[in-house]
């Protein structure tokens, strides 16, 4: 049987929504609340996701989906007007500046318009994009190296070879107008120095004219999502009637995908790491917006019970009546849920730095995510949370049987007795009204509780953090200076430490003993046998097979090698073996870097190398790497097939070394990156004799003798690493105490908030329960006074209720946070080696004090309202 | 033709020494058209009977047949839906819903069953019982023997089976009692309806057709109004 009847089950929902008010407003509250906690727990993380996201793509030096290149002016036209297409950016290169003083970062000369502008980070600080033929923009790193400051109308020279040709006619000098600059961003690859369109359009006719190709130009694209790019960029390709397989067709254009979308997995891939702690926090918030929405439904449906037995007499069906008071939660869920989707937004937007502060991201690469996952997931939950928090009380009032419903006062429904001999006592009478209701007490003491429990918690896990426990582990100099890209690895090799800098460093701070860690440009080798070369390519997926590999079933397998000054390897705690015998030059000894666990144990495959045996590096200066298809050079390495590329190491030396020791080094001190070969430190001579002039300081380190001298270092060095922007980094005590104090101050402001918010709704449940609990007493209360209570005892009486409920939850809570805050410690000294567990009342000592307030404050205003009507009028009104 | 017909009907709370016995193996037939009172005094078992013939609540046994059905055998929300669609109610405290106005009230019946409204008849009704001026109001605007009349109309407007009424006048005062009263009995001939109305005022009763008075949960007396 199907009949039309939501229209009226929708119109009596709204009018008794109407018709309670202050049921309204608390569940209100309620579901901003929990749609704040859940809009700011996925505004972060996808911010996190998309920050992170970000950085790779300025690693990258854009963040477009992908690229068409090498285009025609037709086949640029026709890629335009493809509908797929959302939005592209067009880029002309000029040329590229790789002679002094951009030897070490390339600048790249090309014009670029404002969306490809803006793909590629340019953001100004100062001017506008080149317009006129003559006119430049640069970032200030580059204005830097070219002597220039950053001022608009600066003449600036500039020299480079046009496309790719490296002939010396290619070469072209032209004088350019500095009208706009930007601030330099150590992590993209190279210095963007844009150009107007006309200087490339007539360089073009110029470079037609000398019979060389013309300037690349390629067309930049953006897509709907970022899903599945490599079927977007061929079906454009195949829609626009061009080929990327054919290298010799007229109409062949290659195309490039940004690899960045596919480093982070293609985008909105989160690991289960990521996923659980995220999920568990979501069921605590489910858990929380329950507690009280439940009650108030619960308390409400109670009150109006005689409503909804009325409505079943008439006959309302049970599914009829659920369906009034999911509508009726439904129809507040339609203001509360976009309050709470906007602030929390909000609330996540400002906290996300916090939290990104305390992880490798650097705060630059902060992205507030915009993707509307945030607010449908967030909506959804919350609804999912209305829905489930509604549904006992929707069966309660579906279940009401319309005889009891009519007769029907609030009871337990214990048909015990006790028997008193001492009367009637104002405390005594409270507790027995306690005991009328117990589930409802139960789930105030509940959700009064969990606040403060999880606020225990909260305050263990961050009073926990042993901030010196983690010092002694991660620092094992007092200071650290190196390029910026060693403190941030990022894939790439280092810039090799400008030793000049070390020396101005080491001229005006008070060192105690100090020495260089070194690291190899070109390809450090390590020859393995066939076991352990099959078992890396597992991991790596490697296939690029090479002409001259070591041969006779052994690999090179390229490797990580970092020479070390005598200091750093009286650094080292964890070690087997003879580590002394590195500093001796002449013997060749390898130190094989590994993890050791608790038990001493290394943790190295059966194929390493046993300590006294040999090891053969090899060094190669650089690779050729050759399409077998082609028999060229490939284009993009990334975008090809390994199993169709050919290698050939070049400048190929071999050393034999004994493996004197196996050893953890510090990460503060280590290479911070890893192979899945065999990684080794060796004496910085002998590390010298093997790879000569490839070899390049990586770090300085040192130790101070005092505190003050540590002091003035820290100064010194500060200013330094600021002075040469961004190029040069450092960490010292004093930084990684920072760094640990806002990754503790991250968990006690994620911490804070979730305790105001589930505080919030805990006190919001008290003051709903009390409130309703009164009013709906109403008769009896004025029956009681009636028959010669006075109104002070009344109050009296509520008060205690009140004081019962908050000092219950308390002794509740306090019981709780005893038992669990051992697990929690256990839990938390497995997790974080640098926690030391504790534990305190504290929190308890601050709270109760404000919870006994409400317990005495709330009853009092609401017994204040009732008690305006006289007594009479109060029996008279039926509820 | 008997429309309502009770048969045996028992119930019994508790058990045991505890045990009350509210009804205790009642007979009863009611013609279609026939205005019917049963009195008696209070914790006589009127009032469960009147549950019992409306489907408000189960009997430990015997049956209860409303227009050739036996109601019991129905399931919950069955015996809800036949209710609104069977059985017209009447009570002694009005039970209007207080979020909706007179003619809301009087159409929600109809409406929870998706039924389309013969506005005529409604009108009719409201007309009848002088309280087409009211139409707009809501119940706390309305006096009680207004709002009583509300009752009946949502009770009439279904055009059910049969009306129960649960002392509808215990809440007024003597004049306004029996002037709905008489509104309700004019009404039902009106529209050829069947009643059932309870009541422990002997005064009251004397308009009905028949009156049936019942002591301890069994039947004592049958007799006919005037």
């Amino acid at each position: 049987m199907k009949v039309n009847n939501k229209k009226c089950v929708r119109k009596i929902a709204r009018r008794c929504l109407f018709a309670n008010k202050r049921r309204n407003i608390i569940t209100t509250f309620a579901i901003i609340l929990t749609a704040i906690l859940f809009t700011t727990l996925f505004t972060i993380t996808l911010s996190i996701h998309a920050s992170y996201e970000t950085s790779i793509f300025r690693e990258l030096g854009g963040k477009n989906h992908g690229t068409f290149k090498d285009l025609t002016d037709k086949q640029l036209e026709i890629l335009e007007a493809n509908p797929h297409i959302q939005s592209y950016g067009v880029r002309t290169v000029a040329g590229v500046w790789d002679a002094e003083p951009f030897t070490k970062r390339s600048a790249e000369v090309s014009y670029m318009d404002d969306t490809c502008a803006e793909w590629s980070f340019i953001k100004l600080s100062e001017g506008h994009m080149p317009t006129a033929y003559n006119e430049v923009i640069m970032d200030r790193e580059a204005l830097r190296l070219l002597g220039k400051e950053p001022v608009l109308g600066e003449e600036i020279e500039l020299s480079y070879q046009i496309g790719g040709y490296l002939e010396e006619e290619a070469q072209v000098t032209d004088t350019f107008v500095l009208c706009g600059y930007w601030d330099y961003d150590p992590m993209i690859p190279a210095h963007f120095i844009n150009v107007s369109k006309e200087y490339v359009e007539q360089l073009n006719e110029h470079v037609e004219e000398m019979g060389y190709d013309p300037l690349r130009t390629d067309l930049n694209v953006m897509f709907s999502s970022s899903w599945n790019l490599v079927s977007k960029m061929t079906r454009v390709e195949a829609e626009c009637g061009f080929t990327d397989t054919d290298a010799s067709a007229e109409n062949y254009v290659r195309f490039g995908v940004n690899p960045g979308f596919t480093f982070s997995g293609g985008s909105g891939d989160l690991s289960l790491d990521t996923l659980l702690p995220i999920l568990a926090f979501s069921l605590l918030v489910v858990f929380t917006g329950y507690l009280i929405i439940y009650n108030v439904f619960q308390i409400s449906v109670a009150t109006d019970i005689r409503f909804y037995g009325l409505l079943k007499t008439i006959g309302t069906t049970q599914k009829q009546l659920s369906r009034i008071i999911r509508n009726q939660a439904l129809l507040l869920c339609i203001v509360g849920i976009p309050v709470g989707l906007l602030l929390g937004y909000g609330l996540g937007a400002l906290l996300t730095p916090a939290v990104l502060k305390t992880s490798t991201i650097s705060l630059n690469s902060l992205t507030i995510s915009t993707s509307p996952v945030i607010f449908i997931a967030a909506g959804l939950f919350e609804l999912l949370t209305v829905l489930l928090s509604v549904s006992k009380p929707g069966r309660m009032a579906g279940k009401v049987s319309p005889v009891e419903a009519l007769r029907y006062t609030e009871s337990a429904g214990t048909g015990k007795k006790k028997k008193t001999t001492r009367g009637a006592k104002v405390t005594k009478m409270a507790f027995a009204n306690m005991e009328r209701s117990k589930k409802k007490t139960v789930l105030v003491f509940v959700s009064l509780a969990l606040s403060l429990v999880i606020l225990n918690v909260v305050y263990l896990f961050v009073g926990g953090f042993d901030s010196e426990k983690w010092l002694d582990a991660s620092v094992s100099t007092d200071f650290v200076v190196g390029n910026v890209r060693y403190f941030k690895y990022d894939g790439a090799a280092y810039d090799p430490l400008p030793l000049d800098v070390v020396e101005e460093i080491r001229g005006q701070v008070k060192e105690q003993d100090g020495g260089f860690a070194y690291d190899v440009q070109g390809i450090p080798l390590v020859k393995v046998n066939g076991a352990k070369f099959a078992e890396s390519l597992e991991y790596s997926g490697e296939e690029v097979q090479f002409t001259n590999d070591a041969g006779q079933g052994m690999h090179y397998m390229g490797c990580v090698a970092e020479g070390m000054d005598p200091f750093l390897l009286s650094k080292m705690e964890d070690a087997q073996g003879d580590l002394s015998l590195l500093n001796d030059p002449s013997g060749k000894y390898v130190a094989i870097l590994t993890n050791i666990d608790e038990f001493g144990n290394p943790m190295l495959d059966e194929n390493a190398p046993k300590i006294g045996e040999k090891i053969t590096l090899a060094f190669a200066e650089s690779v050729e790497i050759i399409d077998k298809t082609t028999g060229q050079v490939p284009e993009d390495m990334v975008y090809s097939a390994p199993e169709n590329m050919e290698g050939r190491y070049i400048g190929l030396t071999e050393t034999e070394c004994t493996v004197c020791a196996y050893v953890d080094v510090p990460f503060s001190i280590g290479p911070r990156r890893g192979t899945f070969a065999y990684d080794v430190v060796l004496g910085a001579d002998t590390l010298k004799e093997i790879v000569g002039e490839n070899m390049v300081p990586m770090f300085y380190a040192f130790d101070t003798a005092s505190e003050a001298d540590e002091t003035a270092a820290e100064e010194t060095i500060h200013r330094l690493c600021e002075e040469s922007a961004g190029q040069l980094e450092y960490e010292s005590k004093a930084v990684m105490r920072k760094d640990f104090e806002n990754f503790k101050q991250m968990f006690s402001l994620l911490g804070g908030i979730l305790c105001i918010i589930i505080g919030f709704v805990g006190i919001l449940n008290f003051m709903n329960t009390v409130m309703a609990g009164i009013i709906s007493r109403k008769n009896e209360l004025a029956v009681l006074q009636a028959i010669g209570m006075t109104g002070k005892q009344v109050k009296q009486m509520l008060m205690t209720e009140g004081l019962i409920y908050t000092l219950g939850s308390g002794i509740l809570a306090l019981t709780l946070s005893v038992v669990f805050a051992p697990l929690v410690n256990l839990f938390c000294e497995e997790t974080f080696w640098f926690y030391s567990g504790h534990f305190s009342v504290m929190p308890f000592a601050y709270v109760m004090p404000v919870f006994a307030i409400l317990g005495i404050l709330v009853p009092i205003l609401a017994y204040g309202k009732l008690s305006r009507a006289s007594i009479v009028d109060r029996i008279r009104e039926i509820g | 033709m008997s429309i309502l017909q009770a048969k045996n009907l028992r119930k019994i709370y508790g058990q045991g020494e505890n045990q009350v016995k509210a009804l205790d193996g009642v007979n009863l037939e009611v013609e279609k058209g026939e205005f019917v009172a049963i009195v008696g005094t209070s914790g006589s078992g009127k009032s469960t009977l009147l549950h019992m013939l409306g489907g408000l609540d189960r009997p430990t046994s015997g049956e209860v047949i409303v227009d050739g059905k036996n109601t019991f055998a129905l399931k919950d929300d069955e015996l809800t839906i036949f209710r609104r669609r069977k059985i017209g109610f009447v009570f002694q405290a009005y039970n209007l819903v207080p979020v909706l106005n007179v003619y809301e009230n009087i159409v929600l019946p109809m409406e929870l069953d998706g039924e389309k409204i013969d506005t005529a008849y409604v009108d009719e009704i409201l007309d009848t019982l002088m309280l087409s001026s009211k139409k707009e109001a809501l119940p706390n605007q309305l006096s009680g023997g207004q709002q009583q009349r509300v009752a009946i109309a949502r009770a009439l407007a279904t055009r059910p089976a049969i009306i129960l009424a649960d002392e509808p006048t215990g809440n007024l005062d003597s004049k306004t009692g029996q002037d709905v009263l008489s509104l309700l009995k004019v009404s039902a001939e009106k529209f050829t309806q069947t009643i059932v109305m309870i009541t422990h005022n002997d005064e009251i009763a004397q308009l009905a057709d028949r009156i049936v008075r019942i002591e301890d949960g069994k039947i004592v007396s049958e007799r006919e109004g005037r």
